[in-house]
């Protein structure tokens, strides 16, 4: 009850802040005061709301796309999923036979394929919307006094997002019949310390490579960023991978699986990522350094006797800096989907490792749910890279005005 | 003043010495004598003018000679799913793997490339492989830059169509590329025997013709209003007109900035797909360079076992494809990146 009550405050409180923003910034109410125009009239905070509606419409209907794409792919899959299904832990064909069928059927009802497709779209809907509801799904236990598998549980939790459950453990590992929205984020945990150091490297080595390279434009340092950048960006990237590995395992001999308890084993994936990120990162820097090269202001500097690092440093830096911060926060947020290609390659057990592992074995809602997260991930990392520049450039305002 | 006379007097006096009479010819008139000038030829002038690109042209022979006639000087069958393993070692006393010899220029497919691969040619699948693999890169990069230009130019030139398409690439942007290739091959998997090249084909056009449209896009909207596009309006050019002799040859330097990125990218992208399981089957006769690349690499890292990979002392499995996909992409690449500068008039002259 207490949940219900929270969950509906919050949506309650959302919706009234949304138009209570709205009022203002339209000078319906405070039309005169001028604190609350300048703090809820803001025009950052508007453009948000905006960017976060639209947003929220086009993530509907790439999920519903990816329904009905599901839907295609797996819809005659359902019956021998059921078999393969461990309910409570049970093996489906340790059950009596007359409780098979009507356990593949309960089965396609909590999986959400009963009913026409429109039914399903709905129930589909229902559940992924961001709402307070109780879900059920069946399970069976074992009935140890009689050695028999006949309980029905009906397993029911609270949720505000459910999308689904995953019933193969060759992709939960040891954990049974866990809820996607939790496994979700258990693997980002895992992704997440690898993608974040691999974002370090590619910032922390990426930046001055690009100003290396835009000071000495046309010299030996340009020529050897271009060479590297040329060649990581042709290659193709799974080739790189493995050329990375074969130096990093066969000649520095780091250990080549994945173990978060040994840092040794963190520095070739995330060099492989970061070395690999960087070439975008330097080469943006060095465009945009390039280009404020032949501006007035440096010039000016220059003439007013400013020592080339400090011109660079500080005057140039400071606005080539505005288009690059855009990308920042969305590689921080998406470190924590990892990267299918080095989570294979060394094992790391995170986000894209699940996808592989969930379309082997046909686990559609884990993929499913990782489609949902990632469409979310993605309109809040890029709504941050708009305010973030909004931020730093004053010149940026994000009003129609 | 009385010295501007005297040589103004002096000129007028000398004016018969200093001048001959030559007489008119109307051919003379005609003539033009500076060098004439073609965008194209000047392009290529200038292209040539780096000597990595000449270096990259070599490459690219090679790679290409290689692929047309490489299969045939070593007779190895691709895939014979009529002998077994042991027949296809030969001896099989050699063991599991084996380093290039005289027989097999590039060694033998080992154990970790799986029961289809082990006991092949090397050599044969390499090349084999880069033949599918160009060949799906060159159809797949026309359809893309044929789609993709005719639909941004008009995406760019037709207001009322800049909304919907808007909408569109928002879509296509939130749906992850890799999931929707896993989710339709679950769909295309029962057709992959017969139309496995147009199912390859289609994955790879049916969305990655959206990145030139949206940069031809955003280009036209920045030149179309420009005074000479104005004007040829007003005198009532058609919008066919327009685009096909206003705004692309504008253009050509960005266009060929994003095609030539085109055909490594696809390559790439094939590599990826197989990567993830998701590329032809050498069960069906198709072999592509990531798929010997994907297999070559199979062993024992992917594994919770870790140990040792097998490719990594038999270095030979991963160096093989490398040799072919390493130079092929990057020739590619470079050729297209300096091509792009020297369609750059500015550069001319």
């Amino acid at each position: 009850m207490a949940f219900y009550l929270i969950g509906y405050s919050i949506i309650f409180f959302i919706i009234a802040l949304v138009i209570f923003i709205e009022l203002v910034a339209h000078r319906i109410i405070y039309k005169d005061n001028a604190v609350m125009q300048r703090i809820f009239g803001h025009p950052l905070l508007r453009y948000s709301l905006r960017r976060v509606g639209s947003s929220l419409i086009t993530i509907l209907l790439a999920v519903i796309a990816t329904f009905f794409l599901i839907r295609a792919g797996y819809a005659s899959e359902m019956d021998t999923l059921c078999h393969q299904t461990q309910f409570g832990g049970v093996p489906i064909s340790k059950l009596p036979p007359q409780l098979v069928e009507d356990v593949c059927v309960r089965f396609e009802k909590d999986m959400g394929f009963a009913g026409s497709p429109f039914e399903q779209l709905g129930f589909f809907l229902y559940s992924i919307l961001p709402f307070p509801k109780t879900l059920c799904t069946t399970s069976f236990t074992l009935d140890s006094a009689t050695g028999e598998y006949l309980m029905h549980v009906q397993d029911c939790r609270f949720f505000i997002m459910d999308l689904g459950k995953i019933f193969n453990t060759s992709v939960s590992g040891d954990q049974k019949e866990v809820y996607v929205i939790d496994f979700v984020f258990q693997k980002m945990a895992i992704s997440f310390p690898v993608g974040i150091l691999a974002v370090l490297v590619d910032l922390g080595l990426g930046y001055p490579l690009g100003l290396w390279m835009a000071k000495h434009k046309d010299g030996i340092p340009d020529k050897l960023g271009n060479a590297y950048i040329i060649t990581v960006g042709s290659i193709p990237g799974v080739a790189y991978y493995y050329i990375l590995l074969a130096v990093f395992v066969g000649i520095f001999s780091l250990p080549s699986v994945y173990n978060a308890s040994d840092p040794l084993s963190y520095i070739a994936p995330v060099l492989t990522l970061g070395l690999a990120g960087l070439t975008g990162t330097a080469l943006w820097v060095r465009r945009y350094m390039v280009d404020e090269f032949n501006s007035d202001y440096v010039k000016f500097a220059r003439a007013k006797g400013l020592s080339e690092n400090r011109i660079m440093g500080v005057h140039v830096m400071r606005n080539a800096i505005v288009p690059l911060i855009r990308s920042i926060p969305a590689s921080v947020l998406f470190a924590l989907l990892g990267s299918f290609f080095v989570e294979k390659i060394y094992n790391i057990q995170g986000i894209g490792n699940l996808l592989i592992n969930a379309n082997a074995s046909k686990e559609f809602f884990a993929i499913q749910g990782v489609v949902i997260i990632e469409a979310f991930i993605a309109v809040i990392a890029y709504l941050l890279g708009d305010i973030v520049t909004a931020v730093a450039d004053p010149r940026i305002s994000l009003s129609k005005e | 003043m009385e010295e501007a006379k005297r040589i103004n007097d002096l000129i007028v006096a000398n004016e018969a010495e200093l001048f001959t009479v030559i007489g008119t010819s109307e051919e003379e008139i005609e003539r033009i004598d500076s060098a004439p000038y073609s965008f194209w030829r000047a392009s290529f002038r200038q292209l040539f003018k780096k000597p990595f690109v000449i270096v990259c042209f070599i490459m690219l022979f090679l790679v290409v000679f290689f692929t047309i006639f490489g299969p045939m000087m070593l007779s190895y069958e691709i895939y014979d799913s009529s002998t077994t393993t042991a027949e296809r070692f030969g001896d099989p006393q050699i063991g599991y793997y084996q380093f290039p010899t005289a027989d097999h220029w590039f060694g033998i497919c080992g154990k970790n490339m799986g029961a289809s691969f082990e006991g092949l040619d090397l050599w044969t699948c390499v090349w084999e492989g880069a033949r599918l693999s160009l060949l799906l890169a060159i159809v797949v990069s026309l359809i893309n830059v044929i789609v993709g230009l005719t639909i941004g130019a008009l995406w760019g030139y037709f207001k009322w169509l800049d909304p919907i398409m808007l909408e569109i690439r928002n879509f296509i942007s939130n749906v992850p590329t890799l999931l929707l290739y896993i989710l339709l091959m679950n769909v295309f998997i029962d057709y992959m025997e017969d139309y496995g090249f147009f199912i390859i084909v289609f994955l790879l056009t049916m969305f990655s013709w959206m990145g030139l449209a949206t940069i031809m896009r955003n280009q036209i909207i920045i030149i179309r209003n420009r005074e000479y596009n104005i004007a040829s309006k007003t005198l009532g050019t058609s919008s066919s007109n327009m685009i096909l002799h206003n705004l692309l040859p504008y253009l050509v330097s960005i266009i060929v900035t994003v095609v030539s990125g085109e055909i490594p990218g696809v390559i790439s992208a094939e590599v990826s797909l197989a990567f993830f399981g998701l590329s032809f089957d050498i069960k069906n006769g198709d072999v592509t360079l990531g798929q010997v690349l994907t297999a070559s690499t199979q062993g024992a890292t992917g594994t919770a076992s870790g140990a040792w990979a097998p490719w990594l002392t038999n270095w030979y499995l991963l160096l093989a494809p490398l040799v072919v996909l390493v130079p092929l992409t990057i020739s590619f690449y470079y050729i297209g990146f300096a091509l792009a500068d020297a369609t750059d008039p500015r550069t001319h002259r």
